[in-house]
């Protein structure tokens, strides 16, 4: 199964040569046919996705009430979002679930994709089943059960380090701690991660560790010069996969902060002083609460500029380090 | 290629099949929907009992009622869709500011006298957290009001003979009844203050806390009072979440608001009139011994007043039948009307007349609900527009000042900034 | 390359026994490992289905309690009927099946355009398809939230599923990448088969029915089983979208649960049992399909 023709790496774009040539009678018939065929995804293009961006976009610079018209209010709602602590408190505790979390469930998932790719293991699919089943369980249900283990008094993390002597932090409860909780759900729930370097690691050839070995070289050297190059789009992959994920956090932060709020069902979401606040939970208010679709509107359009140059950047940097099959 | 526009066709109808098809209405009669906030199984079948009396004895004026809990998005997004309800009630009326504001709810005043209403009956404080910028906007139905919550049994057993009635005494009272255990984790705490809600609303006009003045139109709520009703709260915790252990007992309540009471982990707490109802402590935790009095108050001529709020009946300014809608309003304004869904919610009436019912007198510790209904200082949410984003600010100070070691000037004066900014773009 | 004399010459070395007892105790510690860690991240799961059968007042015991005891079977027809799972349950699957339906149909169809008619600029648009995997979804929320709110149709399930019919939905796996997917399976389907079928005058519909879909069958399946489980698991949308509690897909049902109620423990661990079994059993079932699923989902890096 071959990607090459189209889905290449966007940071390596094949040039596309536009030659202006009469197409043949063929060539037109086919091309009917084929916008016939892709015209579900091209409506649903236009309408879902091209046209809702462009509007956003247009209500980013309004003051916009669902129920009033639009008003133009210019950079204001930019301005604003600059001056806003909530902003930046968000932005802040979105990076650190970026720059933190992905690394670390990436790192873990790598490790156990290791193991799971040690010659001559046995029950290879029972473990790989064990280790994917986070991933397809409810995010929510995993949530409820994340709030129980973690509860400060009674969860079972807390009273199993309490039985080695350590006193448990505050998690969802204590500002300081919260998001490490929500690293913690991440890093169970990365088994498809887990899968993604498995199949990278089973098609490294086995003649280029058994090269190195013949060479003199360690596990260590053999890991960092042929494991870590071979699979190294995995990686790519997975941290920027990863990394979107944790950019567009929700509902887990959502149903945390819920559980553990007492102001009442109809208030807020963002957890103890604002420290489940991410990004996507602030936009959330301020559509969906208090109604400031301009303001909400111009916060959707700053997180795509965002996710853009860090993709982006991420390729950057990758460049030169990612090595992809054929190459050479 | 007809195939697949026949194809496409199909996928079209089957998705707008589902819209289904509004029953068309029978001539002569007006169809009244009506969409309330009662989720409970037992809530519905109390509000439809109404509504059946009302649909059996008016023939010409016929009403649909949808329950289930509202959030404020949904009336505002039905306001600006094709097809809004005519009446709805809110179980919190904290939306009505915004709301009237924004045009999504009928101002009353007019319908009121066009049906000849006489609400003269209707607590007067009642009213006015229906009403915005001097118009009426809704009508009360059924309230709520706090009172302080105590355990009998661990009264008697610190030797405390009566509940406390100024600040002081809780804090004196608190500490008699505060266990601790060995590991520095507390078994019974005298007294949490922000426990199961932050008790904002609930405490701060007994430091004489305002968080908004009408007269001046301003924010009000980073005045020197309501820094020090912050710092009130924050004693609590300097001085009992010693390695988070309330928060830690907090973080332990389960079995509803009241739960921390019943598992005797709290000694005093701040709870709604609801929760002495039929359906909840009297059946949850039968062998409780408590007692209900009004929360005590920094300043004495507060002590017997509290915060109300309530359900708040509304008709949408899309309504085309207004006039019908509000002959409806005012049937629920009626004794019997009201008493169904008070009983059944074990609610705090709006009505003078129901303030001495023997059936709600005869409810155990509810007595001090309805004298704090009937207390002329009880207080309500400022009905301004910016209410969510004041509330929401004014609970994450409160986290930053008692687990965060903020300063609470600070986040009060950060707050007025934010909301007053935003109430002068609203206009109010 | 010389693979095939490094490979002797290594498996040489091997049946010398150089090495081989290094690997041997290798073997043995990745076991350990992987055994350690499966008890880690099975233990949740456990120790959800434990507490879900305890009192209120075993669940907070300390030491904790591995075995209830007494087993508190009631906690499951208690929160059954609180959470009113029939219900949350048919409001699921009347937002699934149809998206399921509407993916599976219109992802085929233009997977098939991508894969199979060589149309010119066919690469280009295709690359624009990849592109829209990256949007985050909240840039066409706010204005689509807005057009379905006109047109009346909060509170309902039309907003969510209309995208499906079109192939473009966001979501962990959204409509590009099933694009992505089958476009992929399709190419993989011998040439000879279909030019065959256009000799013998079978329309591309026709090819696309009775040759490419049933050829397709596990990526079709694939296909369908992570759609469907996006759909049950989607929480975002129809917190959105559905405020009508009646009308609460079991995520959210089962969220509302637990957080205005706060009533025990050994019942939320009930709810979260009774909204996360349906699908693990399912994944029990068609683990491989899901998992294949997954390991594509790398390729297209």
């Amino acid at each position: 199964m071959s990607a090459a023709d189209a889905s290449m790496p966007p940071g390596r774009p094949r040039r596309w040569v536009w030659r202006p040539r009469r197409l043949t009678r063929e060539e037109w018939r086919n091309l009917r046919i084929g916008l016939a065929f892709i015209s579900p995804w091209l409506i649903g293009f236009l309408g879902f996705t091209l046209y809702p961006m462009l509007a956003s976009l247009y209500y980013s610079f309004t003051d916009f009430k669902i129920l009033d018209t639009p008003r133009w209010v210019g950079l204001a709602n930019y301005v604003q979002m600059f001056k806003d602590p909530l902003f930046w408190k968000s932005l802040t505790n979105t990076l650190y679930l970026t720059v933190v979390g992905t690394p670390l469930a990436v790192v873990v998932a790598l490790g156990i994709a290791l193991l799971l790719n040690t010659k001559g293991i046995r029950g290879i699919g029972v473990f790989r089943t064990i280790f994917f089943l986070p991933v397809i369980f409810p995010v929510v249900a995993a949530s409820i059960l994340w709030l129980w283990l973690l509860n400060p008094p009674y969860g079972l993390v807390n009273q199993l380090l309490g039985m080695v002597g350590i006193h448990g932090p505050g998690w969802f409860y204590d500002a300081g701690w919260a998001k490490n909780g929500i690293i913690l759900m991440t890093v169970w729930a990365a088994g498809d991660v887990v899968i993604i370097y498995l199949g990278a690691l089973q098609g490294v050839p086995r003649s280029l560790y058994e090269a190195a070995e013949i060479d003199g070289a360690g596990p260590w050297v053999r890991f960092w010069n042929v494991t870590v190059p071979m699979i190294s789009p995995a990686i790519l992959f997975n941290l920027i996969t990863q990394g979107i994920a944790a950019f567009q956090s929700f509902t887990q932060a959502y149903v945390v902060s819920a559980g553990t709020s007492n102001s009442g069902s109809a208030a807020a979401i963002g957890g103890t002083q604002n420290s489940l606040l991410f990004y996507g939970l602030n936009l959330y208010n301020n559509a969906f609460r208090y109604f400031h679709m301009g303001y909400a509107s111009a916060l959707a359009w700053f997180l795509l500029i965002l996710v853009l140059i860090a993709t982006f950047g991420l390729f950057r940097i990758s460049r030169g380090r990612v090595y992809y099959e054929g190459e050479e | 290629m007809r195939s697949l526009k026949t194809m496409a066709m199909a996928g079209a109808l089957l998705a707008f099949g589902a819209i289904g098809m509004a029953a068309p209405a029978a001539a002569d009669t007006v169809n009244l929907t009506l969409r309330h906030c009662w989720g409970g199984d037992a809530e519905m079948a109390a509000m439809q009992k109404v509504v059946d009396k009302w649909n059996a004895a008016n023939p010409d004026i016929q009403v649909k009622s949808i329950g289930g809990s509202i959030g404020a998005e949904e009336i505002t997004a039905d306001a600006a869709g094709g097809n809004p309800p005519d009446m709805v009630i809110m179980c919190d009326n904290s939306a009505v500011a915004g709301f009237a504001h924004d045009g999504v709810i009928a101002p009353l005043d007019d319908l009121l006298k066009a049906v000849g209403a006489d609400i003269s009956d209707i607590i007067p404080s009642s009213l006015a957290w229906t009403r915005y910028q001097g118009k009426q906007y809704g009508l009360p139905f059924g309230q709520d009001t706090y009172a302080l919550y105590y355990d009998t049994d661990a009264f008697k057993e610190a030797g405390i003979a009566n509940p406390p009635k100024t600040m002081d005494e809780l804090w004196d009272d608190a500490a008699k009844l505060t266990k601790w255990n060995a590991d520095g984790t507390l078994a019974r705490a005298g007294f949490i203050p922000n426990d199961p809600y932050k008790n904002t609303e609930q405490t701060s006009a007994y430091f004489d806390c305002q968080f908004y003045d009408e007269a001046s139109k301003k924010v009000t709520v980073n005045s020197q009072a309501c820094v020090d009703w912050l710092n009130w709260f924050k004693k609590w915790y300097d001085t009992y979440n010693k390695n988070n252990a309330m928060v830690n007992v907090i973080a332990s309540r389960t079995g509803g608001d009241a739960g921390l009471l019943i598992s005797g982990q709290q000694a005093m707490g701040i709870y709604g009139e609801w929760n002495t109802g039929g359906a909840y402590l009297p059946v949850v935790a039968p062998n409780l011994h408590y007692a209900t009095a009004p929360i005590p108050s920094q300043d004495p001529a507060m002590y017997g007043a509290a915060f109300m709020n309530g359900n708040a009946f509304m008709i949408m300014a899309g309504s085309k039948h207004q006039q019908e809608a509000m002959k409806f309003g005012m049937y629920l304004m009626t004794d019997d009307a009201s008493k169904v869904m008070i009983l059944q919610n074990s609610s705090v009436p709006q009505l003078k007349s129901l303030l001495t019912d023997p059936q709600l007198t005869s409810i155990p510790h509810f007595q001090a609900f309805l004298d704090i209904a009937a207390h002329p200082k009880s207080w309500t949410t400022p009905m301004i527009s910016a209410y969510a984003e004041l509330i929401d600010g004014l609970n994450n100070a409160l986290d930053a000042v008692l687990t965060g070691g903020a300063d609470p000037k600070q986040q009060l004066d950060d707050l007025a900034a934010s909301v007053q900014a935003k109430l002068d773009a609203n206009g109010g | 390359m010389t693979t095939t004399s490094l490979r002797s010459e290594s498996a040489a070395r091997l049946d010398a026994g150089v090495g081989r007892r290094n690997r041997g105790i290798g073997r043995t510690l990745s076991m350990l490992g992987l055994i350690v860690l499966s008890v880690i991240y099975l233990t949740p799961f456990v120790w959800m289905v434990s507490t879900s059968l305890k009192t209120a007042v075993q669940a907070v015991a300390a030491p904790p309690v591995l075995i209830p005891n007494p087993i508190i079977w009631v906690n499951y027809p208690d929160a059954f009927l609180r959470m009113n799972y029939p219900r949350a349950l048919l409001n699921t699957l009347v937002y699934a099946v149809p998206c399921v339906i509407g993916t599976l149909l219109s992802c085929s169809l233009v997977a098939y355009g991508f894969a199979i008619i060589k149309w010119p600029g066919r690469n280009l648009v295709f690359v624009l398809v990849l592109a829209t995997m990256m949007l985050p979804g909240q840039v066409t929320l706010i204005p689509l939230y807005v057009i379905f709110a006109k047109l009346g149709w909060t509170n309902s399930y039309l907003p969510l599923i209309l995208p499906c019919f079109f192939s473009s939905y966001v979501g962990s796996w959204s409509g590009a990448f099933f694009i992505f997917l089958l476009r992929q399976f399709f190419l993989g389907i011998p040439r000879d088969l279909v030019d065959a079928a256009r000799v013998d005058g079978a329309s591309e519909l026709r090819i696309l029915f009775q040759i490419v879909m049933p050829l397709s069958m596990p990526a079709m399946i694939t296909v369908c089983l992570l759609t469907f489980i996006d759909k049950w698991n989607d929480f975002y949308n129809p917190l959105i979208y559905i405020q009508d509690q009646t009308l609460f897909p079991l995520a959210r049902a089962a969220q509302v649960f637990q957080a205005s109620h706060k009533l025990d423990w050994a019942q939320s661990m009930s709810a979260a049992v009774l909204v996360s079994l349906p699908l693990v059993i399912l994944y029990f079932f068609a683990q491989r399909k899901f998992i294949e699923g997954i390991t594509l989902t790398g390729q297209k890096g």
